[in-house]
């Protein structure tokens, strides 16, 4: 397994892949760093031949780390750890970079307007993390609420509007 | 810094990870070897009678050896916090009898847990991870006449 060849090839289209399922650029750059670490430290138990093989069990990893956000509000960072790395921060011109390429601004729009589906506690943290792209400590601020609490509402509510992210990814992750 | 260049970043720290992961892992394959060979000799100076001096871990041991009663101790050396080559031993008195079991990390093709039994001045060494036995007999000294 060449981690460093999958990681060039599928680095800007996982990255895509992960805002459009959190709608979120930093929640989704720490899963996506988190993923390549996790591929980087389990890349023996890997039993693939073919390029969609890996790409395949890629994907597995970062769906996998999406159903732990969803369940537990916030990316694990536990295969970063391990090898001592660090996701590097991110300024707000890379962030926007981010947004634009995931065609987010759009993402945003449809998610406003479904927001009516949820219940209000959660709909106020979806609205003020994902379409007012407030920080967590601001959302929380808001809501009277903790920081981890205003997390874990705003992936459980990213979680309930599934049928506008990626309704077939987003089930098998939170399936697994 | 735009997306490409922190995309290119992270990818040199990710391959530098991915080379530092490699090279510890040669290491501890290139020094598994060294692991049943030191025990058996640790053991062969520490445990068999009138192999050598009387080790803190055996003293200790010596001090709790009710006859009739199997004695029971996890050793662990630690070095930086971390603990090396975790060891338990169970030890009994009448005839004199010894089985440790020192785990080592666990590599492709299994773990490499090492256990001996020390009876009668022999030692029977098992390597787990190759699946075998070897028996040491200890050889008796001959005393030259005065």
């Amino acid at each position: 397994m060449d981690v460093d060849a999958l990681y060039q090839r599928h680095r800007e289209a996982l990255l895509v892949f992960l805002v459009r399922r959190t709608a979120d650029t930093e929640v989704a750059l720490d899963l996506w760093a988190e993923t390549f670490a996790q591929a980087v430290a389990s890349q023996r138990r890997y039993r693939g031949r073919t390029d969609a093989e890996a790409a395949g069990w890629l994907y597995g990893i970062a769906k996998r780390q999406l159903a732990l956000y969803y369940r537990r509000g916030h990316a694990e960072q536990r295969a970063l750890s391990k090898l001592g790395l660090e996701r590097p921060p991110a300024s707000d011109a890379l962030l926007r970079e981010v947004e634009e390429r995931a065609a987010l601004v759009d993402l945003r729009r449809d998610l406003a307007e479904a927001l009516s589906a949820l219940s209000e506690p959660v709909r106020d943290a979806v609205r003020l993390r994902i379409v007012d792209e407030l920080p967590y400590a601001d959302v929380a601020r808001s809501l009277r609420i903790s920081e981890p609490a205003a997390r874990a509402r705003v992936s459980r509510g990213l979680a309930a509007l599934a049928e506008l992210l990626d309704p077939i990814a987003i089930r098998e992750a939170t399936a697994t | 810094m735009n997306l490409d260049a922190y995309m290119n970043d992270f990818g040199r720290e990710l391959a530098r990870a991915d080379g530092k992961r490699r090279s510890r892992r040669r290491l501890t394959l290139a020094l598994l070897p060294a692991v049943p060979a030191g025990a058996a000799l640790a053991l062969a100076v520490t445990v068999l009678p009138g192999g050598g001096d009387v080790d803190a871990v055996a003293a200790a041991r010596d001090a709790l050896a009710p006859a009739g009663q199997i004695v029971h101790m996890k050793v662990e050396l630690r070095s930086s916090g971390t603990v090396v080559f975790p060891m338990e031993q169970w030890y009994a008195t009448n005839p004199d009898r010894l089985r440790t079991r020192t785990q080592g990390p666990v590599v492709e093709g299994g773990s490499t847990t090492v256990e001996t039994l020390t009876q009668g001045g022999r030692v029977r060494f098992y390597d787990a991870r190759r699946d075998v036995v070897t028996e040491l007999a200890r050889r008796r000294s001959r005393r030259r006449p005065a």
